[in-house]
């Protein structure tokens, strides 16, 4: 569990170095993809609805906590809500088709930013346009989509090295 | 069911607790104890966004060139090919070439300032598509502070919002949230000057009926409490907006920093000076009127503020 816990944190850290060092340099039209948000997507896709929420609260405190103008805790309530969504619609996915990750990389991807974008906003902390919050969401939404399937291999990997630790009767589906 | 129902207490439970950390971040504003917290994360975070970006910088501008080149145009394919493997087996060579004119300028830049200042390197951005700031390799130790003003050498690029002790953070220009008083430097009509996160920033002139045109260039003009050092280029104006039935006016002003290719910043070692408006002519430093006021044969090293094309550097 503790290797488990340790590899998470680390793939954590590792999107938000590409996050802040390579993306910023890969736009598309001026915008880059979302790699915790990803990562709690798909997180959530593999393992539920649990997994997405720790997840997307570890993801989020790490996205605000290298952000400086929004409020501290603005990214971890979203990427919370995607985790927990994305894991409630899970048992109704077919999670090994190419399809499910896709459809939710880019679901997740257009939502949660569009969710972020709005909480900026409505606190007024940062001037957002509704042009930006559009481009921003859509080309998140595609930009996320097409680094799906190699996230998602990695998550793969990393729960078959290190399956996660559930009670007998306990399932999702 | 016991996982579903473990999930949705745990949501509860996090969410209260985020919406419990965004109130006070937000009521605390800058100084509270959570800004202390991004503090840790910037310093803690900044060694390894150094070392990764100098290994990641040139895979990323190698992918941002690959993609500029697909959405410019569609050129011979053969050519293509035959100018990425020059361009590979000259990557260092041109890199060092760049990095060599990008210092000429910054030296030119500091010269002009007659200011104590402190080259740094960027060494990573904001991971938001909603916040528009870098961070920088030098903090506290090099006598940064929080508003010291950033430049480069083609211009203006932002402000110091955050100082550790080995990095800072800087908003740039083009965030939303950034703003200057400037004037144009051929009539020297003052406005304000904020960024709008794209490549275009936005002029208000004070004076909706300046006559103000396209091409015209827009300098800081020293007179935001005393943040930014009057004359600083900022931008040249692109497009002139018609006065609203409100008496504002706005034109639409494209910056000569590309901040999508920051490297070699210069942080301007001088505080913000907070004093009574007829101490600050005797507090300010002396500075010489910009290039961009003498377009007629303008000296060699002042040449740089007119905009030419990168060939010429």
């Amino acid at each position: 569990m503790t290797a488990r816990v340790a590899v998470v944190a680390l793939m954590l850290f590792t999107a938000a170095l590409l996050q802040t060092a390579l993306f910023p340099y890969v736009t598309i039209v001026g915008y880059r993809p979302d790699m915790l948000l990803l990562l709690t997507t798909l997180f959530a896709l593999r393992d539920g609805a649990l997994t997405g929420v720790r997840v997307g609260f570890a993801a989020g405190i790490l996205a605000d906590v290298l952000l400086q103008q929004s409020a501290l805790g603005l990214s971890a309530l979203v990427f919370v809500g995607v985790g927990y969504s994305v894991g409630t619609v899970r048992p109704y996915l077919a999670p090994e088709s190419i399809t499910a990750p896709l459809l939710l990389a880019s679901t997740a991807g257009v939502l949660g930013t569009l969710g972020y974008g709005l909480l900026v906003a409505l606190l007024g902390e940062q001037a957002v346009t509704t042009r930006g919050l559009v481009e921003a969401s859509i080309v998140v939404g595609l930009y996320n989509t097409v680094l799906a399937p190699g996230v998602d291999a990695a998550v793969r990997g990393l729960r078959r090295q290190f399956p996660v630790e559930t009670r007998p009767q306990a399932s999702l589906r | 069911m016991y996982q579903r129902r473990r999930a949705r207490v745990l949501l509860s439970l996090l969410v209260l607790l985020t919406l419990t950390l965004i109130t006070i971040d937000f009521r605390a504003g800058h100084d509270g104890p959570l800004s202390a917290l991004r503090r840790v994360a910037t310093a803690a975070f900044s060694p390894v966004q150094d070392g990764v970006a100098s290994v990641l910088r040139p895979i990323g501008e190698l992918f941002g060139g690959i993609g500029d080149a697909f959405s410019a145009r569609n050129e011979n394919e053969l050519l293509r090919q035959r100018l990425d493997e020059l361009e590979s087996a000259q990557q260092n060579v041109t890199d060092l070439l760049r990095e060599n004119a990008e210092l000429r300028r910054l030296v030119g830049m500091q010269e002009r300032l007659a200011e104590a200042s402190v080259p740094a390197r960027v060494i990573a951005l904001s991971p938001s598509n909603f916040e528009w700031t870098v961070t920088l390799d030098v903090g506290a130790r090099a006598g940064v502070r929080r508003d010291m003003v950033v430049i480069n050498g083609d211009g203006l690029v932002g402000r110091v919002i955050q100082v550790t002790e080995d990095a800072s953070r800087v908003l740039l220009a083009i965030d939303p949230n950034f703003s200057a008083a400037s004037r144009d430097a051929r009539l020297g009509e003052t406005g304000l000057i904020t960024g709008q996160g794209g490549d275009l920033m936005r002029y208000r002139p004070l004076d909706p009926e300046a006559e103000l045109e396209v091409g015209d260039q827009i300098i800081t003009s020293g007179y935001d409490n005393g943040i930014f050092p009057p004359g600083i280029p900022i931008g040249t104006v692109e497009e002139v907006g018609a006065t609203s039935a409100l008496l504002d006016r706005y034109l639409r002003v494209r910056p000569f920093v590309d901040f999508s290719r920051l490297d070699v910043v210069v942080v301007v070692l001088r505080a913000a000076i907070v004093a009574p408006p007829d101490e600050l002519d005797t507090i300010r430093a002396p500075f010489e009127p910009p290039a961009v006021l003498q377009p007629q044969d303008p000296a060699p090293d002042e040449a740089r503020f007119a905009p030419q094309p990168a060939d010429d550097e």
